[in-house]
């Protein structure tokens, strides 16, 4: 018979136990011991297991509500308050007098639940809550879907007015874009952020006025009113909150409007964060943007009640799968999709959130561990305290009190201190995270944030002081009394310090070893050459009127001559499109030598720019010719590719001197090739490119707006006032914006990995530093306590060297072990985090004996010391001591 | 301390230990109940009950010597007072009386 083999899970039993009241502890115990016996004649060892916890499980609540009756019962009123107020008075006399102790502990804590507070904030804000309207959890957003799977956010409009029409589960459909408007407020031109949207948008994202009113059926016809709505905290930048506004009219692109209304103070705006102003979307029929193909629409979906994403994602494909028959030569190979909005809104931030909160809660873990742990040792020391008060009739549980009172107090002295700290931590996490932050504006720390905090101190301390409260009510007075305050470390409390000692060291390894591979994937960022010179670059955009300036091109020409005059400035040029600044435009082209139109011909991203845009950007022709000056719009139509696009179009072909139809110009020839420039991200490779001379770029709409490149000997952070004022004596009414160095570019594309490495660096270094006091805690415990058996060995002829050795041996035990965890759990999530690596492999080893033998020297660090002070133990004293 | 009607759980518990007589003990309660009822009550729900029975006076406890067996133990044996007699007849009758005339199982 298997008999013998089944023992009850001893965390279930000790779990029983605990809650058990002490009257029908062992009763139960024996029970449920005599009933799994019975049991394992008849069942597999694991099902008799699984009852044992099913059964503890169950008896949880109402064990935990029979004590609270009869505590209730027994302890009325006054009495019970009073045993409260007398525990923790005695509880703070008690802290007072270890005063290095305490500020340690509730330093610890201090740290741990400021930290879980902010955190929770964000991921509150973030990922939990839903968006701020009404129905927002219907709401979704609609996507173009290329072949290859890439995801558009713009779609072509006639496509949604059909899916709007053929559509059964969409309730509303809204479309919106966004877009930048001058505004000519006060005689100074600034460039706002304007959201422009139908009555759907309206409707889906549940705009309101909280001033005025919103559009009306007038404001979208196309020859109706100008009418505007400004956002709240624009009214209140540019105006000052002045109510008097609505019904003036300002200048928006030369044009006066109407302000009809301000929005709500805190309304949710896509697929703009936080616009300057909303207008209405007026589209002229027949116009480019109605055109079929042409895709520059951001749509949103209130969907039906009760219809899954599933469901509206089937029916949008099949919609778009239609279109793709009907009207092949526009929407051949795009399909569509759908996304909950908050999912598109989030985007991956999750993934970081979530490594974020773990984090987070290994720390706090960490903490707790530690101050349960002083706890038990103080709890210890005082055995023969407790056994006293046993003996002359104090009840186990008043012992416990006592106990759990002292871990209410520091956790509650560290609670507060630590939900003071949590807004600036949080204000810290905002700033450290430029912009990126989905939601960023609904963040607060607000009260389900405290909630949660509380929780986090009530769990904590609670859990802190669990072993304290059993090691304290498990007196017994004839043993206790006897023994002196050395001899007696209970096997349990060794056994709870030997837990801690290897939590600690496997939470911290992991930590480190996290937190070393996103700190070597900045550092391997760092290192990539983005295939230009971003040092000594200053970037912004121009943004000439219509009216004022007819000629872009005269314009810009103007512009770089005067700047080119600025002391230190060695080039400037004026480019469509710059790397890390924002929108390109793809088109196909066609290679002549091949012919037609069709799949074959290549997808690229175009880009037109002025002569000098090379030398001031930096970048190397690696084949054939830059530009010249002959390159003009009377030249012969030229072109210029990068490596990326040579490979795709031309694979093993000399693309110098190939032809190609390419914006509107037949037999345009290629004339040299450029080295990649990376583009958006410096971790991805970098999209084919097509280079255009900008007088030779043929436009549908008239596109002004330029970015401007000045190329300096200086510091390109202080070219700007004498920039500005060229600018203005050039022509005061055209505005800048998007005022960047190239640099500063560069690292806000990069900003997600250092926010992430400098966050993961900080908690990681707080573990290790929190574990390597635990460690040192609970070794430096253990040898006080053993300082009379130390005595006796020494007495009896044991070296000192020995002693130390065996002090070391045994934490050596305990810190292998949590080594081994700390291991398994960082191969165990390396995976999980691949997407936020760079250049180097998440399981790598070099990283993994680097945090171990951090964490293995912190751990012999720690031990060192009290195992010395061991061994300098005089036997004589130590003999005597009590 | 005196409610008078008994909540199912302690009528439960109460019919067991009348039905053991001299061999009502945790363990052996829960398998009457079991056995009874097909009911299944966690070892927590069925101390929780017998500690508030023995708070009203209708149970008292008392721990017998152990079992003549190898490795026996003591058990703590629960024993009907008069007021729990009494208490489980009332709610006994209570139910009689409101199940007279009504038909069972033929929902279904």
């Amino acid at each position: 018979m298997t008999r013998a083999k089944v023992r009850p899970p001893r965390a279930a039993e000790w779990i029983i136990k605990s809650v058990a009241p002490p009257d029908d502890q062992p009763w139960i115990v024996a029970d449920l011991a005599d009933e799994l016996i019975e049991r394992a004649a008849s069942q597999s060892p694991a099902a008799c297991r699984r009852w044992y916890w099913a059964q503890t499980l169950r008896s949880i609540v109402p064990l935990i509500w029979r004590r609270l009756i009869t505590f209730t019962a027994s302890h009325r009123g006054e009495h019970m308050w009073n045993d409260l107020a007398q525990d923790l008075r005695f509880a703070m006399r008690l802290s007072a007098r270890t005063p290095l102790t305490t500020i340690v502990v509730i330093a610890t804590l201090v740290l741990g639940l400021g930290a879980t507070t902010s955190v929770f904030s964000v991921v509150d804000a973030v990922l939990i809550r839903p968006l701020p309207f009404a129905a927002s959890s219907r709401t979704v957003q609609l996507f173009g879907v290329l072949r290859d799977g890439r995801e558009l956010d713009e779609i072509a409009y006639p496509d949604l007015l059909d899916l709007r029409a053929a559509s059964h589960t969409i309730e509303a459909l809204g479309i919106g874009q966004r877009a930048q408007t001058t505004l000519d407020h006060n005689g100074e031109p600034s460039r706002i952020d304007a959201v422009q949207v139908d009555s759907g948008f309206v409707h889906v994202l549940d705009l309101r006025a909280g001033m005025g009113r919103m559009f009306d059926a007038e404001s979208y016809a196309v020859h109706g009113p100008n009418e505007v709505v400004l956002s709240h905290g624009f009214w209140m930048r540019e105006f000052g909150g002045d109510r008097s506004v609505i019904g003036k009219t300002i200048t928006l692109d030369g044009e006066h409007s109407t302000v009809i209304g301000i929005l709500e103070e805190r309304p949710f705006v896509y697929p703009q964060d936080s616009p300057d102003v909303i207008q209405p979307l007026r589209l002229e029929p027949g116009s480019f943007f109605t055109r079929r193909g042409v895709m520059w629409a951001n749509a949103l979906a209130r969907v039906r009640p009760g219809v899954t994403t599933d469901d509206v994602g089937r029916d949008v494909a099949a919609v778009a799968h239609r279109l793709e028959v009907d009207y092949a030569y526009a929407n051949k190979g795009i399909g569509m999709h759908v996304k909950p909005l908050r999912d598109a809104v989030v985007g991956d931030i999750g993934s970081m959130l979530a490594l974020l909160t773990a984090a987070v809660a290994a720390v706090l873990l960490i903490a707790s561990l530690n101050v349960g742990n002083l706890l038990l040792a103080r709890a210890t020391a005082r055995a023969r305290e407790f056994a006293v008060r046993v003996a002359i009739g104090g009840s186990p549980w008043r012992v416990r009190r006592q106990v759990l009172a002292e871990a209410f107090l520091l956790a509650a002295v560290g609670g507060v201190l630590g939900l003071g700290l949590a807004p600036l931590i949080t204000r810290a996490l905002l700033s450290l995270y430029p912009g990126d932050l989905p939601r960023a504006s609904e963040i607060h720390v607000g009260l389900r944030a405290l909630l949660g905090a509380l929780a986090a101190i009530l769990v904590s301390s609670v859990l802190a002081s669990l072993p304290a409260m059993r090691q304290a009510s498990s007196s017994r007075p004839g043993l206790d009394l006897r023994a002196t305050g050395g001899a007696g470390q209970s096997s349990q409390s060794r056994r709870f310090g030997r837990i801690v000692f290897g939590a600690q060291i496997a939470a911290s390894l992991t930590m480190v070893f996290v937190a070393g591979l996103l700190v070597r994937s900045l550092g391997e960022m760092n290192r990539i050459q983005p295939g230009f010179e971003a040092t000594g670059l200053l970037t912004f955009i121009a943004s000439p009127s219509r009216e004022r300036e007819p000629s872009p091109a005269a314009y810009y020409q103007r512009l770089s001559d005067a700047l080119a005059r600025i002391p230190g400035v060695t080039q400037v040029s004026t480019v469509f499109h710059i790397p890390f600044g924002g929108n390109t435009h793809g088109d196909v082209f066609v290679r002549e030598d091949r012919g037609g139109r069709g799949p074959a011909n290549t997808q690229a991203d175009a880009n037109a720019v002025a002569p000098g845009f090379l030398r001031a950007l930096g970048g190397r022709i690696i084949a054939g010719r830059a530009f010249t000056a002959g390159d003009d719009s009377a030249g012969p139509p030229v072109a210029l590719i990068n490596e990326t696009l040579a490979r795709k179009a031309f694979p093993g072909e000399d693309p110098i001197g190939k032809q190609i139809a390419f914006n509107g110009a037949k037999h345009r020839q290629i004339v040299g090739v450029i080295a990649d420039m990376k583009d958006g991200s410096l971790v991805e490779a970098a999209p084919g490119m097509l280079y255009l001379p900008i007088e030779q770029y043929r436009q549908d709409w008239a596109r002004r707006d330029r970015y401007v490149l000045i190329r300096t000997s200086r510091d390109p952070a202080t070219l700007m006032p004498e920039v500005r004022l060229v600018m203005h004596a050039v022509d005061a009414s055209v505005p800048v914006t998007d005022v960047r160095t190239m640099a500063d570019r560069l690292a806000t594309s990069a900003a997600a990995f250092r926010f992430r490495a400098l966050l993961l660096g900080g908690l990681s270094t707080l573990a290790w530093f929190l574990a390597i006091v635990g460690v040192y805690g609970i070794v430096a415990e253990t040898v006080n306590r053993q300082t009379r058996e130390i005595g006796i060995r020494l007495a009896l002829g044991m070296t000192s060297g020995e002693v130390q050795r065996t002090v070391l041996l045994a934490s050596f035990r305990t810190t292998l072990i949590g080594v081994v965890v700390g291991l398994a759990m960082s191969l165990a999530i390396a995976p999980s985090l691949r997407s936020m690596l760079y250049g180097v492999v998440a399981r790598d080893v070099s990283l993994l004996a680097l945090a171990t033998l951090a964490v293995f020297a912190a751990a012999v660090a720690a031990t060192f010391m009290p195992a010395r002070r061991a061994s300098q133990v005089d036997p004589i004293i130590a003999l005597r001591s009590d | 301390m005196g409610q008078r009607f008994l909540g199912e759980l302690e009528l439960f518990v109460l019919g067991a230990v009348q039905r053991l007589g001299d061999d009502a003990y945790g363990a052996s309660i829960r398998r009457e109940i079991a056995a009874r009822t097909g009911r299944d009550v966690a070892i927590g729900s069925l101390y929780a009950t017998l500690g508030s029975l023995h708070d009203r006076g209708f149970v008292v406890f008392e721990v017998s010597d152990p079992t003549p067996v190898q490795g026996g133990r003591a058990r703590r044996m629960v024993r009907l007072t008069s007021t729990g007699r009494a208490a489980l007849a009332d709610s006994l009758r209570a139910i009689q009386r409101i199940a007279r005339g009504l038909v069972l199982g033929t929902d279904r």
